[in-house]
């Protein structure tokens, strides 16, 4: 019971310092002489769209919790992240949520959630959401 | 030496994060040994390597089934294999081990002198899955071939990284030992390697260890250390390349200037090795004493959890210079390939540069 809480408190330290971008870097470390560590560098960004009339689609909320990441959809329906390039785990997906949050201003869209890896963020994501109709 | 406030703060915060690294010691990076066979017989060479060695080459099914229970602990991609010999591209199997090992989890990479490196082996890495290379160049052409013994490994090196540095999403470096004669040359390196589209850039000194001790002409006195040091901090401000002082040595009042981190030995702590007789130990350059253990007659994964206690606590280091040392806290008695043997002192240090 005590060695897991200990555990635990150990792993949230390392989080904490990964968390703070000051010190985030004393995890890209390499041996003395072994070639570099492997990260992909990105940066979050793209654009939400209507599935069917391929229009941009402002006001939508785009996350993605590994992350910590939320942003708005602008009037053209971009988000960008505004803490610019991170490093990226090449072997594991990242949940992306699309959430209407402004309810029936600027439409009424179903939910929509997808994974993605770090190199689809070699380019802009294009998001598709779906517009919400009573019957379906 | 009086260090200012936040800098004390900041270093503070760093022995805090360490001392939760050592505690949960993830196994992030494990030192492959495939061969000690080279091509080269470089004047500096640490591991004393020979073209024709008495060890054979690790069938990779052995060292497969020594990190099963890596697999089996860690989630994928928690690990690097970082490939070293020897010269790990005289291995013919080295893709296809590279594959496999991309199949179970690993994400891999090598460390090359790159004088079998040319554009056909470079893809036929790629496809089995290579995500970081370290390239040594040591120097301009007649110092790099002097010290590697070879009158065209200059050439090759500077061919294999030029195919490498053009190569999208792949990690790599070019590391150089710094020693008397290309020091004065660094300078011009530096644009030689822009000039190439090269970017990241790493610089080491020479351990007094292996065949590099039989030649005093390898090791820089404390001025040219410093010199050293100083180039190194005046390059990263200049920002023109990303050059680092390599992780060998705790550097004084340099820690914040020559590197992205403060010096961190992980040595046994992040940091494992498989070697080529299957010896169980931290970097392959640290003291063959420090053996922990080996894979035909251990579990990989047992010998990490329950021994490497030497790394682990280096109370022992606190002996010779670093005695009484007032920085002992922030380095920890420097690195473990820098002790001899258990409760030996320093082979040298950097902190008075």
């Amino acid at each position: 019971m005590f060695k897991k809480f200990k555990e635990k408190k150990q792993q949230l330290v390392r989080f904490l310092f990964g968390s703070f971008s000051a010190t985030a870097l004393m995890f890209t470390f390499q041996a003395c002489y072994g070639p570099p560590e492997i990260h992909i560098k990105a940066k979050v960004q793209g654009k939400v769209l209507d599935t069917e009339t391929g229009a941009p689609i402002k006001g939508l909320q785009v996350s993605i919790p590994a992350l910590d990441f939320t942003a708005i959809t602008d009037n053209e329906g971009n988000f960008v992240d505004p803490n610019g390039e991170r490093f990226f785990n090449e072997w594991i997906g990242y949940d992306v949520q699309v959430n209407d949050i402004d309810s029936i201003e600027n439409g009424l869209y179903e939910s929509f959630d997808t994974t993605i890896s770090a190199s689809d963020l070699q380019n802009p994501l294009e998001l598709k959401v779906k517009q919400h109709r009573e019957n379906s | 030496m009086r260090i200012h406030k936040s800098k004390r703060f900041k270093r503070f915060l760093f022995r805090v994060f360490r001392k939760n690294e050592t505690a949960i010691h993830e196994l992030n990076y494990l030192f492959w040994e495939c061969t000690s066979r080279c091509n080269l017989s470089c004047r500096h060479c640490g591991s004393d390597c020979k073209a024709e060695p008495c060890v054979p080459d690790m069938p990779f099914y052995d060292f497969l089934t020594a990190i099963k229970p890596v697999e089996k602990r860690y989630k994928r991609g928690t690990t690097l294999i970082a490939i070293t010999g020897g010269e790990p591209l005289l291995r013919a199997d080295l893709a296809t081990c590279g594959r496999v090992l991309r199949e179970h989890g690993f994400r891999w990479g090598i460390v090359t002198n790159g004088m079998l490196y040319d554009e056909k082996r470079h893809q036929e890495l790629m496809a089995a899955g290579l995500g970081s290379v370290t390239v040594s160049l040591d120097g301009l052409e007649n110092t790099h071939n002097w010290l590697r013994n070879h009158p065209q490994s200059f050439q090759r090196a500077l061919h294999a990284l030029q195919i490498i540095a053009r190569t999208p999403n792949l990690n790599y470096d070019v590391v150089t030992c710094v020693h008397q004669r290309n020091l004065s040359e660094l300078p011009q390196l530096k644009n030689l390697l822009i000039a190439n589209g090269i970017r990241h850039w790493r610089l080491f000194t020479i351990a007094p260890i292996g065949r590099a001790t039989k030649n005093a002409e390898l090791q820089l006195n404390h001025l040219q250390v410093q010199e050293m040091l100083q180039f190194i901090a005046d390059t990263r401000r200049e920002g023109s390349i990303d050059l680092k002082f390599s992780c060998e040595a705790y550097t004084g009042k340099y820690e914040e200037s020559v590197r992205d981190s403060y010096f961190f030995c992980r040595a046994g702590i992040n940091i494992g090795s498989v070697l080529v007789n299957g010896d169980i130990s931290a970097c392959p350059n640290i003291n063959r004493s420090f053996v922990q253990g080996n894979i035909y007659n251990n579990n990989l994964m047992d010998v990490w959890d329950n021994r490497f206690d030497i790394m682990r606590n280096r109370d022992w280091m606190r002996c010779g210079s670093c005695e009484k040392c007032t920085d002992y806290k922030q380095c920890l008695g420097g690195a473990m390939h820098l002790r001899s043997n258990y409760r030996q002192p320093i082979l040298r240090c950097y902190k008075y540069v």
